[in-house]
C-alpha cells in the first residue's frame, strides 16, 4: 500500500490509501501510516477508494493510529470503502470506534460531529 | 506455499490468477486472499513447530458448490474452530488486538474441517460459497 497526505484546513487531514494494506504490506507502512493520520492535534478522514485489500493486521494497524488520534482529542472517520473492504469492517463491527461512511463531505461533516 | 513473507504476495496472486480464469466472483477471490494472508501470519506469529518450520501445502478446487481450500501445516495442533477469538467489537480502549484474524476468517468463510494428517501435519479445509 502507499498513502498521500493532504491538509484539509487546520484541524483535519486526508490521507488517501492505494493498494492492498495486509500482511506482506503492513510492516513497511506501519510507522509512516501512525504519523500521518495521527499528526498533532488533527483529526483524519481515511480515504478508501482505491484501498483494494484489507486484512486483519491492516485493521490493527488502523485502530492503533485511531488510538492515538482519539487520545489527542481528534477522530477518525473512513470513506469510500469498496464492498469487499467493507464488508471486512462491518464483519469485525468496527463502526463505533472506525466509523464508515460514503464520501469525503459526510467524512469531513462526522469529524465536527 | 511459503511461511514466510517474501513469496506470500506472489503465492496468493498465482491462487488467484489460477481462480480467476475459472470465473470465480470478487467476492471469493478476496476471501481466498484473505484466508491466506489470515492463516499466513497466524502460523508465523503464533505457532510452534515441533521440528523446523515447513512450507504449508495447498489445495485449491473450484466447483459448482464453491471454493474449497485445503491448507496443510507442520506446526503444533492448533483448531481454529475453537481456539478462543474476540467475541464483541473491539474498542480504542483496549489492546485487545490479539485473535482479529481468526475472528475475521470465522465471519468471511466457512471453516469446514480440521484434522490431524500422517507425518504430525494438520489440514484446515475452508470453503468459500460461490457469489
Amino acid at each position: 500500500m502507499r498513502f498521500e497526505v493532504v491538509e484539509l484546513g487546520p484541524t483535519a487531514n486526508k490521507v488517501v490509501m492505494v493498494g492492498r494494506l495486509d500482511s506482506t504490506t503492513v510492516g513497511m507502512v506501519e510507522t509512516p501510516f501512525t504519523a500521518a493520520v495521527s499528526a498533532s492535534g488533527r483529526s483524519a478522514v481515511l480515504d478508501m477508494r482505491n484501498l483494494e485489500f484489507l486484512s486483519s493486521l491492516g485493521i490493527r494497524l488502523l485502530l492503533s493510529a485511531a488510538r492515538v488520534v482519539s487520545r489527542r482529542g481528534g477522530k477518525v472517520v473512513l470513506f469510500g470503502a469498496q464492498p469487499m473492504v467493507a464488508e471486512v469492517l462491518t464483519a469485525m463491527a468496527l463502526d463505533e470506534v472506525l466509523p464508515l461512511v460514503a464520501t469525503e463531505a459526510e467524512a469531513v461533516a462526522r469529524l465536527t460531529g | 506455499m511459503p511461511l514466510e513473507l517474501a513469496g506470500l504476495e506472489s503465492a496468493q496472486d498465482e491462487v488467484e490468477a489460477y481462480l480467476r480464469a475459472r470465473g470465480a466472483s470478487a467476492s471469493a477471490l478476496y476471501k481466498v486472499r484473505l484466508v491466506l494472508d489470515e492463516l499466513v501470519a497466524n502460523l508465523m506469529s503464533h505457532a510452534r513447530f515441533p521440528g523446523a518450520p515447513q512450507p504449508l501445502r495447498l489445495e485449491v478446487e473450484a466447483g459448482a458448490e464453491g471454493i474449497l481450500l485445503a491448507v496443510e501445516d507442520a506446526a503444533a495442533p492448533f483448531d481454529p474452530r475453537t481456539a478462543p477469538a474476540p467475541e464483541g467489537p473491539p474498542s480504542l480502549d483496549d489492546d485487545r488486538v490479539g485473535g482479529l484474524g481468526l475472528a475475521l476468517v470465522r465471519r468471511m468463510v466457512e471453516i469446514r474441517d480440521y484434522r490431524p494428517v500422517t507425518g504430525g501435519w494438520n489440514r484446515t479445509e475452508l470453503v468459500i460459497p460461490p457469489g
